[in-house]
C-alpha cells in the first residue's frame, strides 16, 4: 500500500510545484503581464479558500454526524455573494478608495482612525484565527497518517517522524512560502500575485479531488446517488434529518454568512487582493456555484461511508479511506493531495492577512512611538522594518499554531475550532455593519462593543473548548466561577436550554449590538471620524470632488520626501512626487504643498501601514494638522474680507459712476456758460460800440471843421453827451450785473414797507408814462408790504418792470395796471399792460441777459433797453429770496409778477441762520 | 426586465430593489418555518426530500446570482485607478 515515504514525498513535491507557480506567476505579474491572473475566475477561485481542511474532510464527518448542518457553512457564503451588490460591492468599494489593507484596519479607518480599535480587532483576530490553523496542522498529520497507516503500512525512514514532528514541518515550510511570496514588497495593493496563483491553482485542485472521489464513491462503488441513499437505509442508518431544522441552523447560517466577510483571510482574498470591482460580478454566481459542487456529494460520501466502513471508523477521514478500502490508492492520494492543498491555501493567507494586521496595528504604532526621530531608520527604514515585521508575524503566528495543536494534541478539541472561529471573528460584524450603514456610530461604540462581544464568546464559547483538556475548565463549566451558577459559560444568565453555539451567538450579538448602539448614541464623533463616517456611509453617493479628511500645515517638500522615501521606498515615493509635480531639493525646500498631496501621501502610505499609522506619521512631519478652529475662523475671516471688498468696490464705481455723471453735466453747464459769456463779450462790444462811434465821429467833427455854427456845435456836444450817458449807464449795468452774478452784496437788507417803496417807484415812472401817454393806474392794492429787504434795490426793480411796461407800450390806448396783495406768506405784486406782450420765443430766456422782446426797436433810441434790465431784476429778487414770473395776466399785455417773502417768516428764518 | 436599454434611475433603482427582494426570499426560504416543510421524511427518486430541496434552492440563487450579475449597471470606470493630479498647487 501507499508508504508514508510517499505520501510525504508526494506532498513535498506538490508544495515544490506550488513555490514554482508563485515563483512564475509573481515573476509575470512583474513583467505587467498579469493576464489570465487577473480573470475573475482566479479571483473567483481564489475566494474558495474558505473551503479549508476543516470543510474538505469535515463536511463529510458532519454529514454523518449531524446531517446537513454543513450545507448552513456553505449556503451562508453563498447568500452574501448571491447579494454581492449590496455588502461586499460597497466593502470592495470602500476599501479601493481608502487603500485598505485589513479588517481591522476598515474598522480603524472608519472610526477616525483609531489605533485602539484596530489593536483590539488584532487581537481578536489572532486569538480566534491561531487555533484555526492548529486545525490545519492536525488535519494534515491525521490525514497523513490515515493515507499511510490505513492499512498498516509502516516502513521507509520518513516513517519515523511523528505527529508533532510532521506538524513542525508542514508549519515551517508553510512559513517559508507565506515569507518568500508573501512579503515581497509592503504595499498591500500590490496584490500577491503569486500567492493568489497558488491558492487559485490549490482551489482547483481541491475541486477536483473532491468530486473525483465523490464520482467513483457514488457511481463507481455505489451506482448512482438513489442507490447509496438505499443502501444506507438497508443499513439502517437514518436517511433523513434528525428531528427539525431549529435555532442551531439559524446559528450556522448566521455564523458563515459572517465569516465569509470578516474572517481575515476572506477579507484579504475578496477585498484587498480585490483588482477590480466588477470581479465581483462574476464571484456572486461563480462562488457559489463552486460551493454546490463542493457539497453535492458530500451526503452520500459519508452514507456510504457509514454504511460500508467498520462503526469505529474515523468519519472525517473518510475521503481518503473510501478509495483506499475499495483499492484505488492513488485516487487516495489525490485526495490527500486535495485536502493538503485546503490546509495549506488556508494557512498561507491566513497568515498573510495575520501578519499584515500584526505589524500594521501593533508593531508600527509601537515602533513609530519609540523611534522618534527617524533617522535613525535609514533609508527605506519604515519600509525594511514593516516587511521583517511581517515576516516575523508569520513564523510567530504559524508557531503559535503548532504549539497550540501540540498543546492540545492528544485531545478532540480542536474538532468544533472551525465554528467557534467564525464566532469569534463574527464579532466584527456589528461594527462593520455600522460602519458601512450607520454614520453615527462612534469609535467608543465600536470598540466597546467588540469588546463585550469577545469577552462574551471568550467565556461561553472559547473557554468551554478546553474542557476536554482541562479539569478546572470542566469544574468551572459546570458550576460556574466560584460556584456562581448564574454566570456557567454554557448558561449565562440562567440561559441553559440552548445548543452551546446557539447560546454563545445569541448573547454575543446581542451584547456587542446594544452596546455599540448604547454608547454610539451616548457619545460623539471626533471631526475625524465624522467625515470618514461619511464617506464611508456615502461612499456610492459622494460628490466626486469631496475628499477625506486632510492634514492641512506647513510640511515643506523635503521633510515629505523624507517621510515617504522610509515607508514607500525611494523609487515609489520619487515616481509619485514627479507625478504630481512636486519639486524637490534646495531650491524648493522651503515650498509648501498642497494638501491635496498630503492627502494622496497618506493614502500611499496608509496602502502600506494603515491608515492609522500613516495618520499618525504624517501629523508628526505636517506642523499643526490645524483643522481648529481658528482656522476655520480665518477662512471664514478672509471670505468676509473678501466680500466686504467687493461690496467696497461695487460702492466705489457706484460712486464714480455719479460723479462722472455730475461732471458730464457740470461740463454742459460751462459749456453753456462759456456760450453765454462769448454771447455776452459780443453783445457788449457791440453795445459800446455804437456810442463810441458816434462819440468819436462826432468830436473828430467839432475838432477839425471849424465851419460850424453854434447851434449845429451845441446839437453835437448834446449828442456826444446823451451818448456817453449811454456809454456810462451801460457799463453801470454791466458792473451792477457783476456784483450781483459774484454776490458781492454791498447792500443791507432790513424791515421795510415794500407798499411805500412801490409808490415811490409808481412816482418816478410819471413822467415817461406821462411823456409816452401811458395811463398807469393801481387796480387794487395791500395796505402794506413787510418786507425783508434793501429799499433802493427793491425800487430799481419795480422802476425797471414799470418803465418796461410803460416804454414798450405801443397801443393806442396804452394803459398799465399796477395791483399788489398778501398771502399767508408773500407779498406780491403784478405788472400788468396791454402792449404786444412778450413772443412766444422769447419767454423761456426773457430774464437773461441782452434778450430784448422786441428786436426791432431802435437800439439807439435813449429809452430801449440794453437787455440787461430784466436781467439785473431778475437776480436782485433772487437775492431777495423772492420770485420774479412772467404771467398771464388780466390784460392782453406782458404780466410780470414778483412775490417777496413777508417779513415775519424772513426774520424767523435769519435768526435761525445766523448761530451758523 | 427590459433588456438592451440604457438604465435610467428609476430602472436602477428598481433592480437593486429586485436584488434585495430575492435576497430576503432566498433567506426565507433556507429558514426553519419554510424549511421544514419540506422536512417530511419523504423520499424522491430515491433522495430524501430536505436534501433535494436544499439543493434546489441553492440552485435557483445560483440562477438568479446569474441574472443578477448580467443586469446590474457596471460600476464607474475611474474608481480603479485613480487619475493622476493636473496640476498641483503650491500654497504659497
Amino acid at each position: 500500500m501507499l508508504s508514508s515515504d510517499l505520501v510525504i514525498l508526494t506532498a513535498i513535491a506538490y508544495v515544490g510545484l506550488l513555490f514554482i507557480l508563485a515563483y512564475i506567476s509573481d515573476a509575470r505579474a512583474k513583467r505587467g503581464n498579469s493576464g489570465f491572473l487577473s480573470s475573475p475566475f482566479v479571483y473567483t477561485l481564489s475566494i474558495s479558500v474558505y473551503c479549508t481542511s476543516w470543510t474538505f474532510y469535515g463536511a463529510v464527518g458532519t454529514a454523518a454526524r449531524d446531517g446537513l448542518e454543513f450545507v448552513a457553512i456553505y449556503l451562508g457564503p453563498t447568500l452574501v455573494f448571491v447579494g454581492w451588490w449590496f455588502i461586499l460591492r460597497k466593502l470592495v468599494r470602500i476599501s479601493h478608495s481608502q487603500r485598505i489593507t485589513s479588517v481591522a484596519d476598515l474598522l480603524s479607518s472608519r472610526f477616525g482612525k483609531s489605533s485602539r480599535l484596530a489593536v483590539l480587532v488584532t487581537l481578536i483576530a489572532v486569538v480566534s484565527v491561531t487555533p484555526y490553523i492548529a486545525l490545519q496542522l492536525k488535519a494534515i498529520t491525521s490525514s497523513i497518517q490515515a493515507v499511510s497507516t490505513a492499512t498498516g503500512a509502516h516502513g521507509g525512514h520518513l516513517a519515523g517522524l511523528d505527529e508533532v514532528q510532521l506538524a513542525f514541518s508542514v508549519a515551517t515550510v508553510m512559513a517559508l512560502f507565506t515569507i518568500l511570496f508573501g512579503t515581497r514588497n509592503v504595499d498591500a495593493r500590490e496584490q500577491h500575485h503569486g500567492v493568489v496563483a497558488a491558492i487559485a491553482f490549490e482551489a482547483v485542485v481541491k475541486l477536483v479531488a473532491f468530486i473525483a472521489v465523490g464520482i467513483f464513491v457514488v457511481f463507481g462503488l455505489g451506482g448512482g446517488f438513489g442507490k447509496v441513499f438505499a443502501l444506507a437505509q438497508d443499513a439502517g442508518i437514518d436517511i433523513h434529518e434528525k428531528g427539525a431544522f431549529g435555532s442551531r441552523w439559524v446559528a450556522v447560517l448566521v455564523l458563515s454568512a459572517t465569516a465569509v466577510i470578516c474572517l481575515p483571510r476572506q477579507f484579504q482574498i475578496a477585498v484587498v487582493e480585490n483588482s477590480n470591482e466588477e470581479h465581483l460580478r462574476t464571484a456572486g454566481w461563480a462562488f457559489p456555484t463552486y460551493l454546490f459542487l463542493m457539497s453535492v456529494f458530500t451526503v452520500p460520501i459519508a452514507l456510504y461511508g457509514l454504511a460500508t466502513r467498520p462503526a469505529d471508523a474515523n468519519p472525517d477521514m473518510f475521503i481518503l479511506t473510501l478509495p483506499m478500502s475499495a483499492g484505488n490508492e492513488w485516487l487516495a492520494l489525490f485526495a490527500f493531495i486535495g485536502g493538503f492543498s485546503s490546509a495549506t491555501s488556508m494557512i498561507i493567507v491566513a497568515a498573510i492577512a495575520l501578519s499584515i494586521m500584526v505589524s500594521n496595528h501593533v508593531i508600527m504604532p509601537i515602533a513609530l512611538r519609540r523611534s522618534a526621530n527617524l533617522e535613525a531608520a535609514g533609508d527605506r527604514g519604515i519600509a525594511r522594518l514593516l516587511l521583517l515585521s511581517r515576516r516575523i508575524s508569520i513564523a510567530t503566528i504559524l508557531f503559535l499554531g503548532f504549539v497550540y495543536f501540540w498543546m492540545t494534541g492528544e485531545s478532540d478539541a480542536l474538532a468544533p475550532i472551525g465554528l467557534i472561529s467564525f464566532a469569534g471573528v463574527a464579532q466584527f460584524l456589528p461594527a462593520m455593519l455600522a460602519a458601512l450603514y450607520w454614520r453615527h456610530a462612534t469609535v467608543h461604540g465600536a470598540i466597546s462593543g467588540t469588546l463585550v462581544g469577545f469577552v462574551i464568546w471568550a467565556w461561553t464559547m472559547f473557554l468551554p473548548s478546553f474542557e476536554s483538556t482541562s479539569s478546572a475548565v470542566r469544574e468551572l463549566v459546570a458550576q460556574g466561577p466560584w460556584g456562581i451558577a448564574m454566570l456557567r459559560p454554557e448558561a449565562l444568565f440562567g440561559l441553559d436550554n440552548l445548543d452551546p453555539l446557539v447560546h454563545s451567538v445569541f448573547w454575543t450579538f446581542l451584547l456587542n449590538t446594544t452596546t455599540l448602539v448604547c454608547v454610539s448614541l451616548a457619545t460623539s464623533q471626533s471631526a475625524l471620524e465624522r467625515i470618514q463616517a461619511t464617506l464611508f456611509v456615502d461612499i456610492f453617493r459622494r460628490h466626486p470632488r469631496a475628499h477625506p479628511h486632510i492634514l492641512r500645515g506647513s510640511a515643506t517638500t523635503d521633510e515629505l520626501f523624507f517621510v515617504a522615501e522610509r515607508v514607500l521606498g525611494w523609487e515609489r515615493a520619487r515616481a509619485l512626487f514627479e507625478s504630481s509635480e512636486i519639486p524637490r531639493g534646495e531650491a524648493a525646500s522651503r515650498l509648501g504643498v498642497s494638501s491635496e498631496f498630503i492627502a494622496k501621501l497618506e493614502r500611499e502610505m496608509a496602502s502600506s501601514i494603515g491608515a492609522a499609522s500613516a495618520h499618525v506619521l504624517l501629523s508628526k512631519v505636517v506642523a499643526g494638522d490645524s483643522i481648529s478652529l481658528e482656522e476655520m475662523m480665518r477662512i471664514a475671516d478672509e471670505t468676509q474680507q473678501v466680500i466686504e471688498y467687493s461690496h467696497e468696490l461695487e460702492q466705489k464705481s457706484l460712486e464714480l459712476r455719479s460723479i462722472a455723471h455730475q461732471l458730464r453735466e457740470a461740463n454742459t453747464l460751462l459749456e453753456e456758460l462759456h456760450r453765454q459769456k462769448d454771447d455776452f463779450l459780443s453783445q457788449v462790444s457791440h453795445e459800446v460800440r455804437t456810442p463810441m462811434t458816434s462819440i468819436r465821429s462826432f468830436s473828430e467833427i467839432l475838432l477839425s471843421d471849424g465851419g460850424l455854427n453854434e447851434a449845429q456845435r451845441e446839437r453835437f456836444v448834446s449828442i456826444i453827451h446823451q451818448e456817453s450817458v449811454r456809454l456810462t449807464k451801460l457799463l453801470d449795468e454791466i458792473l451792477d450785473l457783476s456784483a450781483l452774478e459774484h454776490g458781492e452784496s454791498d447792500w443791507v437788507n432790513c424791515s421795510i414797507d415794500a407798499e411805500k417803496v412801490l409808490d415811490r417807484a409808481i412816482a418816478v415812472c410819471e413822467a415817461l408814462a406821462r411823456q409816452k401817454a401811458v395811463k398807469v393806474e393801481s387796480v387794487s392794492r395791500a395796505r402794506t408790504g413787510p418786507v425783508y429787504a434793501n429799499a433802493d434795490r427793491l425800487s430799481q426793480v419795480f422802476i425797471n418792470i414799470i418803465a418796461n411796461a410803460v416804454a414798450h407800450n405801443d397801443h393806442p390806448n396804452p394803459r398799465v395796471e399796477i395791483t399788489s396783495r398778501m398771502t399767508s406768506e408773500t407779498y406780491v405784486v403784478e405788472v400788468c399792460d396791454n402792449g404786444p406782450g412778450i413772443p412766444k420765443q422769447y419767454r423761456k430766456n426773457i430774464f437773461d441777459k441782452f434778450v430784448r422782446a422786441n428786436p426791432a426797436d431802435d437800439v439807439s433810441g435813449p429809452t430801449s433797453g440794453l437787455g440787461l434790465g430784466l436781467n439785473i431784476s431778475y437776480n436782485i429778487v433772487k437775492r431777495l429770496n423772492g420770485k420774479l414770473e412772467l404771467v398771464d395776466g388780466r390784460l392782453p399785455g406782458a404780466c410780470f409778477r414778483i412775490s417777496l417773502p413777508l417779513t415775519t417768516i424772513e426774520v424767523a428764518n435769519a435768526k435761525i441762520e445766523q448761530p451758523a | 426586465m427590459i433588456k438592451n436599454r440604457p438604465a435610467t434611475e428609476e430602472d436602477a433603482r428598481k433592480r437593486a430593489e429586485a436584488v434585495f427582494a430575492i435576497q430576503v426570499l432566498g433567506v426565507l426560504l433556507l429558514l426553519p418555518p419554510l424549511l421544514n416543510l419540506f422536512n417530511t421524511r419523504t423520499v424522491v427518486f430515491g433522495v430524501p426530500l430536505e436534501v433535494l430541496y436544499l439543493f434546489l434552492v441553492w440552485l435557483l440563487l445560483i440562477a438568479c446570482a446569474v441574472i443578477i450579475s448580467s443586469k446590474m449597471p457596471k460600476a464607474p470606470v475611474n474608481t480603479q485607478t485613480e487619475k493622476k493630479a493636473a496640476s498641483p498647487e503650491l500654497n504659497r
